[in-house]
């Protein structure tokens, strides 16, 4: 077990003011010092910059400098007065003073005025930095009574679930209003009234009535405790931090879990974190309360049948029952009977270890993981066009992005902290083309508007991205160099022309997507025109029948424009979960084995059986549906689940639910007792990813260190597990601990051969490919040359799906996430974000609902092809007639009993955003579903 | 498992080719099955379809012709 820990402090490293880009160019000398800086930093900086911390309150380099607090007064020689150092630029030859007797008297004035409407008994003892500043510059009495005027019956808000707002102890230094600005991009908070009268206000509102989206950058940046984490509060500081990464969506937030004891009293995003930089959301910031809930099970469980009750049991035991059972199904139906599937929610570590126990105890690739029902057509399409299946860019690179082209992604909702920052580039002047049947938060926002929102019909992804590129092939807008240089002649030549025909054009496709033609050669010129043009997606293109395709189809755009392989531009792939990149990497699919590699490669295949030391299977085994399929059909017997709730994520529930009731044998791992665990026959409890010792990869191929801040409340490690289980089976699996399991990890995949726990240790994080050619990773991909040599363009047909409309199923159901909530809710329905999203709704159309009788509110029933479901309507414009909207956090509303069988025809990913439905009212919920969940 | 749903996956992505010529489109089918599909799941498609109970499209049905035992 490595723990990295580090002392406690809300502003370790604060250099003040941020960094100004470009080289030190200008000297100056800061109390003797000499120091050289960029031109445009600030005094404060360049103090912090040689060793000089000036006294602050209001300045934080997370921040642009405000100058209101007048703490950082310094003298500097030759001009008059005391400037402040935040907002003051250095100048060459410039000779600063920051501790004078005149500067020294004036911040001792201003911290005892603030203290005087300040008491000493209003903050936590440690948190506030007003009191440490007192003693800094060295104020022993407020001279002045609280008496006089002041702000100290003011009532405190205490609406949000997470964090109170203390008007008493606040000093209005508006770092948390420039914190939801310039870091969120909410502009929820505000200075109401002026003078002495000025206080920070939720517009007007409670925090929780608020705009406020509760990602906690305000409570970061408070300096005093007037925004405080009730958690804090009521537990007390902190007395250590261990540094791990969040195990919600597929951004990878670095955090500092701030201990005390043995208790998490808080999670601090972590400035130092390659991917979010500081910034954090609700999940991550404040939802971990799940890993401790009262209805996490923490021993084994076993039963015979799944209408027996559960029975609590040690682990050897447990270990025995699971080998036993899957070893006589494999006696009595063969090796291929049984399979297992992997969790994105797990480490690579866990990942890698469960698909070996698949290959080489099992003896079978029937090795599957849940990136099957989102990102699976990602890792085709861009093996295919590109080479490697992984997105192209860094996080970063968003910031030097132009024009953003941003198709079936919602990210300030499902990837908040990496939605920030785009919104940050939108403010900034970038243009944004929305491709999406759904009005998101992104095509009209505080300071953002998107030029242009496509609001095409579900399903028709492939004819809207080939509509875009026959604009770029016929208005003359390929890149030609890039594309003679970088990609494959033939398959260019055969894609340019079957792009140009007139029935890939605009005009011609309009009927079937209902995107306006003029409106669509618009967004494809401001694409194919802009210096740099990225393309951001998420589920909204691969979860469809036609998803592989589309993947495809925006890589030829991307090719076609020159808008691969630099800052700026790229393929951007926004992964779900936390680990869905990893357990992809991992080898988690039945034909690759970790790095993509397929398991038909006789070399690789030596590689395996070398290090493993069986032999392994050349043909690729069942995928997911495929299990389902043949369970159902009897042939298959048996499955481990690891971390996963198919019994809810997966479309068509009651097929699945058939699929599970026909195993002999169903072992489950995981933190609840799921959905999935009704249809058990062992549950071996999981651990949560505050005891988990391992790595998560995220969107960015970004591999971050996932620290236990605690023993496994199990008492093992879920490697362990399934390395018992192995042992049981007959195949030794063992490892010291999971350092030994990345070793090995990097022993037979060359796109990790240059990673190691001390190597992420000693440098944070690494970005795969991380080898001998690129020692410390690689942000950007493709920058030289494409993974597969020459770019490789790939015909693109729009086949509408087989879902069709009818009189009897006449609206399209599509369905996403919430901000609040995390993909089935298994975690965040344990937490306070129900308070923001207690169920689940059905948006829809005004004229739709009116045609129905449908008021707000009302239950309706919500019929598909394959089943019916009851929630309750939202009445809203952001979806357009004829299509619905719900999402699928909780298990009450049951969202994937309605979806369908249909799925992508490269990877049987289902085809979760289209599905025929209809609706009408109801009286109250389902009855059958009624209960479910937590 | 269920002959349909093999049928129906089989012809999906046959019609996915459709663009191709046939020669060329049957051949990616067939190799694309390969890569993909588990031994198991092709041998039952092959049964299917020598039990005369499959209706595969043209380019599906000589994808399965080129990837059978001889």
């Amino acid at each position: 077990m490595t723990l990295l820990h580090e002392p406690v402090g809300r502003v370790l490293s604060d250099m003040g003011t941020p960094e100004v880009p470009g080289e030190p160019t200008v000297e100056v000398e800061i109390d003797g010092v000499a120091v050289t800086v960029p031109e445009g930093t600030s005094i404060m900086r360049a103090a912090a910059e040689a060793g000089i911390d000036v006294p602050k309150l209001c300045a934080t380099d997370t921040l642009k400098s405000f100058g209101s607090c007048r703490v950082c007064l310094v003298e500097i020689e030759g001009r008059p007065g005391a400037p402040a150092s935040c907002t003051t630029p250095v100048a060459p030859g410039m000779k600063v003073a920051t501790s004078t007797p005149k500067v020294d008297k004036l911040r001792q004035g201003v911290v005892e005025l603030y203290l005087s409407d300040h008491p000493a008994d209003s903050c936590t003892e440690g948190a506030c930095e007003l009191h440490a500043m007192a003693e800094t510059v060295g104020l022993a009495d407020v001279r002045y009574g609280q008496e006089g005027h002041n702000h100290l019956n003011i009532e405190v808000d205490a609406s949000n679930p997470y964090f109170t707002f203390d008007p008493k102890a606040c000093i209005v230094c508006s770092r948390c209003v420039r914190a939801c600005d310039e870091v969120q991009g909410t502009l929820a908070l505000t200075v109401e009234g002026r003078g002495f009268e000025s206080l920070i206000s939720a517009s007007g509102t409670s925090f929780m009535e608020s705009e406020c989206v509760s990602c906690g950058a305000c409570v970061q940046a408070c300096p005093t405790t007037a925004l405080q984490e009730k958690s804090i509060i009521e537990l007390g500081m902190p007395t250590r931090t261990v540094k791990t990464t969040c195990a919600y969506c597929g951004v990878g937030c670095s955090f500092d879990a701030e201990m005390r004891g043995d208790e998490l009293v808080r999670m601090t995003p972590s400035k130092e974190g390659g991917a979010n930089e500081g910034h954090s959301c609700v999940k991550g910031r404040f939802a971990w309360g799940y890993a401790t809930h009262r209805e996490r099970v923490t021993v084994p469980m076993v039963r015979e049948s799944i209408t027996d009750e559960w029975r609590e049991v040690s682990w050897d035991e447990a270990i025995a029952f699971t080998a036993q059972r899957f070893t006589a199904l494999q006696q009595k139906y063969g090796a291929d009977s049984i399979g297992g599937i992997t969790s994105s929610r797990c480490t690579n570590e866990e990942v890698f270890v469960v698909q070996k126990m698949v290959r080489a105890a099992f003896g079978n690739n029937n090795v599957d993981t849940c990136a099957r029902v989102c990102h699976s057509p990602t890792g085709y399409g861009l093996k295919q066009t590109f080479g490697t299946s992984a997105g192209t860019q860094d996080f970063k690179s968003v910031d030097e992005a132009d024009m953003i082209l941003l198709i079936g992604a919602n990210p300030t909702d499902a990837h908040p902290v990496f939605g920030s920052r785009m919104k940050k580039r939108l403010r900034e002047g970038a243009q944004l083309v929305v491709v999406d049947p759904r009005r998101i938060d992104l095509v009209r926002t505080p300071h953002v508007e998107a030029e242009h929102h496509l609001q095409l019909r579900p399903g028709t992804n492939v004819a809207v991205v080939n509509a875009l590129a026959h604009v770029v092939v016929t208005e003359g807008l390929v890149d030609r160099g890039f594309v003679v240089a970088r990609c494959e002649d033939d398959s260019f030549a055969s894609w340019e022309a079957f792009i140009a025909q007139p029935e890939n054009s605009p005009e011609a496709t309009e009927s079937a997507t209902g995107v306006p033609a003029a409106e669509l050669r618009a967004a494809a010129r401001l694409y194919a025109t802009a210096p740099n043009a990225a393309i951001y997606y998420g589920l909204g293109v691969t979860e469809h029948s036609q998803g592989s395709t589309m993947v495809m189809g925006m890589a030829n755009l991307a090719m076609a424009t020159g808008n691969i392989g630099r800052d700026g531009v790229g393929v951007n792939p926004l992964r779900g979960q936390n680990n869905v990149q990893g357990s992809c990497d991992m080898g988690s699919f039945p034909h690759e084995f970790s790095g993509y590699r397929h398991v038909s490669d006789d070399a690789v295949r030596v590689l395996f059986e070398d290090v493993w030391g069986r032999e392994m299977r050349a043909e690729p085994g069942l995928r997911i549906p495929n299990m389902f399929d043949a369970a159902v059909a009897g042939t298959f017997r048996g499955l481990f689940v690891q971390g996963e709730d198919v019994a809810q994520s997966d479309p068509n529930i009651t097929h699945v639910t058939a699929a599970l009731t026909a195993l002999d044998t169903l072992v489950v791992q995981d933190l609840f007792l799921n959905e999935t665990a009704k249809f058990a026959h062992v549950f071996l409890p999981g651990t949560s990813f505050l005891e988990k010792d391992g790595t998560f990869t995220n969107a960015e191929r970004r591999i971050n260190r996932v620290r236990p801040v605690m023993e496994p409340k199990t008492g093992k490690q879920e490697w362990q597990v399934a390395c018992d289980i192995s042992a049981a089976m007959g195949y030794s699996m063992h490892y010291d601990d999971a350092a030994q399991i990345m070793d090995e990890i990097a022993r037979v995949t060359p796109t990790f051969a240059g990673v190691s726990f001390a190597h992420l240790d000693a440098v944070g994080s690494l970005q795969w490919p991380c080898n001998d050619a690129a020692p410390e990773g690689t942000p950007i991909m493709h920058v030289d040359g494409f993974v597969r040599g020459k770019g490789h363009f790939v015909q693109t047909p729009y086949v509408p799906t087989d879902e069709k409309t009818n009189r009897k199923f006449p609206l399209i159901l599509t369905t996403g996430r919430i901000l609040s909530q995390y993909n089935v809710g298994a975690q965040t329905r344990r937490t306070s974000n129900v308070e923001w999203h207690p169920e689940d709704l059905l948006e829809m159309h005004e004229a739709d609902a009116a045609e129905r009788g449908i008021s707000e509110g009302d239950w309706v029933a919500l019929n598909s092809r394959v089943g019916e479901t009851h929630m309750r309507a939202h009445i809203t414009d952001r979806v357009p007639q004829g299509v619905v909207y719900t999402t699928f956090h909780h298990p009450e509303s049951g969202a994937n009993v309605v979806t369908t069988e249909h799925s992508d025809w490269a990877t049987n990913c289902p085809e979760y955003k289209v599905t025929a439905v209809q609706i009408r009212p109801a009286n109250a919920a389902d009855p059958a579903r009624a209960g479910s969940g937590v | 498992m269920s002959d349909t749903d093999l049928v129906r996956m089989v012809n999906q992505i046959a019609i996915n080719q459709g663009h191709l010529p046939e020669d060329e489109a049957a051949a990616l089918v067939a190799q694309h099955l390969k890569m993909f599909w588990a031994p198991a799941m092709q041998r039952d498609l092959f049964a299917a379809v020598d039990a005369g109970e499959a209706d595969l499209n043209e380019v599906a049905l000589r994808a399965v012709r080129q990837l059978q035992p001889v």
